[in-house]
């Protein structure tokens, strides 16, 4: 079956986050909320072009990979009659969506990844042009390997990858401190602007907490769930320690010439070594530096009241 | 987008005063006990004496604050011109400058000293 003239959906997108950050700048100067610094967003929106760039470039390693593995795939399933029926395709998106769910859990827990990542977390703000704040590195990280096994399995290529486009523009909506909740019942299933809010904040509650890409279900499945207590314990956004600039460059690569660095400092073992690139962020030899469990349990002697609470159990 | 941005969206740059100071780090750095806090003079920029012997810092970046708890791999100088410079080995703030009066701001070149020696 040949395959769907599928749109470039995240291209296409472009004119539909220009028109929506516009709406939430226009919307938050007169409400007195969702505050944008113009710096801050320049960044972001810096930050989200070169993704697109770097995606085109480097990204076509990932596309050569994806048509490789296919053509050993046992049962290529766009080489069927009903390789792109609509289950089929909903099929790839769930699963493809537990896939974004371990590579971002991966992406916080992993310092190689988190070097790539960091990227999306290094705005102060939460607000529509945050969602454009992308890496420009996640290509060289190997990361895009996560997609092979989907594609082993079967699953067309071009499908993959727009179940991941998809998945993306999902994303987009819920950078926003505009909107509180959604109704029960999609906030039960499906990640929202209040369950991601989660994810960016500092707060040491929150760290470490909803990975989800779409559905929520995936944090609550693997209990990396916890939910956002707006009153309690406001959402502080960004990373632990924060930049001191607006420089995309430097928002790009600092963490990979402090992993760099810290990997190749004298005297340290090979496990050492290794601890630096792939242990968690935080993660020091000497212990002079905090992990997100640490910081935790740092937040719970402070405040034994509250331990056993989501996110400081 | 960015001239609406800059038209509405602005939001104004933090300042800093000594309250403001003690709250930011404070909130990066609940264990740490601040003795004393130098606002810098043009109030973008704060040096925190801590308890433990160690300084902290707070710098304003835009509307928000970025805090350090400064380590000794840090080298300090002090320029009439532009006041006290620090050098950090922290790729997401290398260069930190605090303008300060030029006794105050020596006092902390010789402080900073002791914390790298």
């Amino acid at each position: 079956m040949a395959a769907p003239d599928l749109p470039d959906l995240v291209n296409l997108a472009v004119p539909f986050f220009i028109a929506t950050i516009l709406l939430e700048l226009v919307w938050g100067h007169f409400r007195g909320t969702a505050r944008y610094e113009t710096r801050d967003t320049l960044a972001s929106l810096v930050m989200g072009g070169g993704n697109l760039v770097e995606g085109m470039v480097i990204g076509l390693v990932a596309v050569w990979t994806y048509d490789a593995v296919y053509v050993v795939a046992p049962l290529p399933f766009g080489e069927q009659a009903w390789g792109w029926h609509p289950l089929i395709f909903i099929a790839c998106f769930v699963a493809d969506d537990l896939r974004y769910y371990w590579f971002h859990r991966w992406s916080h827990e992993i310092r190689w990844f988190w070097a790539s990542h960091v990227n999306h977390h290094s705005s102060q703000h939460y607000n529509l042009s945050t969602a454009l704040r992308q890496t420009w590195t996640s290509n060289l990280t190997g990361a895009f390997l996560m997609r092979v096994p989907l594609v082993l399995v079967g699953f067309d290529p071009l499908m993959v990858f727009f179940s991941g486009s998809i998945n993306l523009v999902y994303q987009y909506w819920i950078h926003t401190e505009l909107i509180g909740r959604m109704p029960r019942w999609f906030e039960a299933v499906m990640n929202t602007p209040s369950h991601h809010r989660v994810h960016h904040a500092t707060n040491p509650r929150y760290l470490d907490a909803n990975y989800a890409g779409t559905f929520i279900i995936w944090d609550k499945l693997f209990g990396t769930f916890v939910p956002e207590q707006p009153l309690a314990d406001r959402p502080r956004y960004g990373i632990v320690g924060n930049l001191l600039t607006f420089n995309p460059l430097r928002i790009c690569f600092h963490e990979w010439q402090s992993m760099i660095r810290d990997a190749t400092r004298r005297g340290l073992t090979p496990r050492q070594r290794l601890g630096y690139l792939f242990g968690p962020p935080g993660w020091s030899h000497d212990n002079s530096r905090r992990t997100s469990a640490e910081l935790k349990a740092a937040y719970v002697a402070r405040h034994p009241e509250q331990a056993g609470e989501p996110g400081l159990s | 987008m960015v001239v609406v941005s800059l038209a509405l969206g602005q939001a104004a740059e933090a300042r800093l005063d000594e309250a403001a100071a003690r709250d930011a780090f404070a909130v990066d750095h609940p264990d740490s006990v601040v003795l004393s806090v130098t606002v810098g003079t043009d109030g973008r920029a704060a040096l925190l004496q801590l308890e433990d012997g160690a300084v902290g810092t707070v710098f304003v970046l835009g509307d928000r604050f970025v805090t350090r708890r400064l380590t000794a791999s840090l080298t300090a100088g002090w320029s009439a011109e532009r006041g006290l410079q620090l050098h950090a080995a922290d790729p997401k703030a290398p260069r930190l400058l605090v303008p300060l009066d030029a006794d105050v701001g020596l006092q902390w070149v010789s402080r900073l000293a002791k914390l790298g020696a």
